[in-house]
């Protein structure tokens, strides 16, 4: 959950570039996003954020019941940038979002901005409606090229803030031994005693509901052997994209630019077809 | 619909610069 980053990280992007998000969901899946190649300041634009997957598969839930995934994202746009303000959402960009309820991922971080979970079926493709600074007003920003990072998830966790296991993950021996007794729990989940080989006591490893076994009783089995298989079927991925916050002054300049530009091409044409006439006319002389 | 600003104004006129620089070339050297 995007809560349990904004708890415990000051900054979801740390100073390696790893996202914070891969701290919890360990399997990577890829994510794409599809930003404008530079837009004007002041202006409402939309990063697409895409977490494609499988909508037909399911994901075992806290219950160990299975369930539709859910996805999530974070967004971490250059400073000045910002979610758009309700009235300046255009109605065709209101469609694309959907009922999405964008948060910022700080109250005083404005261009840090997460979602999630949402159903997966139906937002695998995020549309976030961004507005651009203006460094007329904001001091701060600047006509230049910034990047723009982006983690995304689908399905659950596999370790909780606190270090603990979800079900969402493999289970594994956490002795060498002989699987003396598996016990089915009424509520799901394993028991599972092993007899250690070393020192002759006995281990019980704990299995929640959710994974499914891979071992049986009387089986020897080896430390850190997997009990269970992984039903984990999400991932997280993230990635990075550019954009540039372009001066209209400096494109209406380069306007000028090419139409100065053309005007001499057809001048300096011009001028030779003239030549070229009193070539002519010399030579027939 | 297609809706353009000038940045894309802008990328449209560097396109239509090449395009028509290389017919200039053609009509200032009589033929290819």
């Amino acid at each position: 959950y995007p809560i349990f980053a904004q708890q415990g990280y000051e900054n979801p992007r740390e100073a390696t570039g790893r996202i914070v998000c891969a701290n919890c969901h360990l399997a990577k899946k890829p994510v794409d996003i599809e930003v404008p190649q530079s837009v004007l300041p002041n202006t409402v634009f939309e990063a697409i954020v895409k977490i494609p997957y499988d909508t037909q598969m399911k994901q075992v839930l806290a219950n160990g019941k299975k369930g539709a995934l859910n996805v999530g994202a974070v967004l971490i746009l250059p400073e000045g940038f910002e979610l758009a303000p309700p009235d300046r959402i255009s109605p065709e960009i209101r469609q694309k979002t959907g009922n999405l309820y964008f948060q910022n991922y700080r109250p005083n971080q404005k261009n840090i901005i997460v979602i999630g979970p949402v159903p997966g079926q139906k937002y695998s493709e995020l549309v976030f409606p961004i507005l651009s600074p203006d460094p007329a007003t904001d001091k701060e920003a600047h006509f230049l090229k910034y990047p723009i990072y982006v983690g995304g998830n689908r399905g659950r966790g596999q370790i909780y803030p606190d270090g603990s296991k979800s079900n969402n993950t493999v289970y594994s021996a956490s002795a060498t031994g002989r699987v003396s007794k598996i016990l089915r729990k009424e509520k799901g989940g394993y028991e599972i005693t092993i007899d250690n080989k070393s020192d002759g006591g006995q281990v019980v490893d704990i299995v929640p509901p959710g994974p499914e076994l891979l071992i049986s009783e009387g089986e020897l089995i080896k430390v850190d052997q997997p009990l269970t298989n992984n039903p984990n079927m999400g991932g997280f991925g993230q990635g990075d994209a550019e954009i540039v916050l372009q001066d209209p002054l400096r494109v209406k300049g380069l306007l000028l630019f090419l139409a100065s530009v053309i005007l001499a091409q057809i001048f300096l044409v011009l001028k030779k077809k003239q030549f070229e006439k009193v070539q002519l006319a010399e030579m027939n002389l | 619909m297609i809706r353009m600003d000038i940045v894309g104004i802008t990328w449209a006129a560097l396109m239509v610069v090449f395009t028509f620089s290389l017919s200039l070339v053609v009509w200032g050297r009589s033929g290819l």
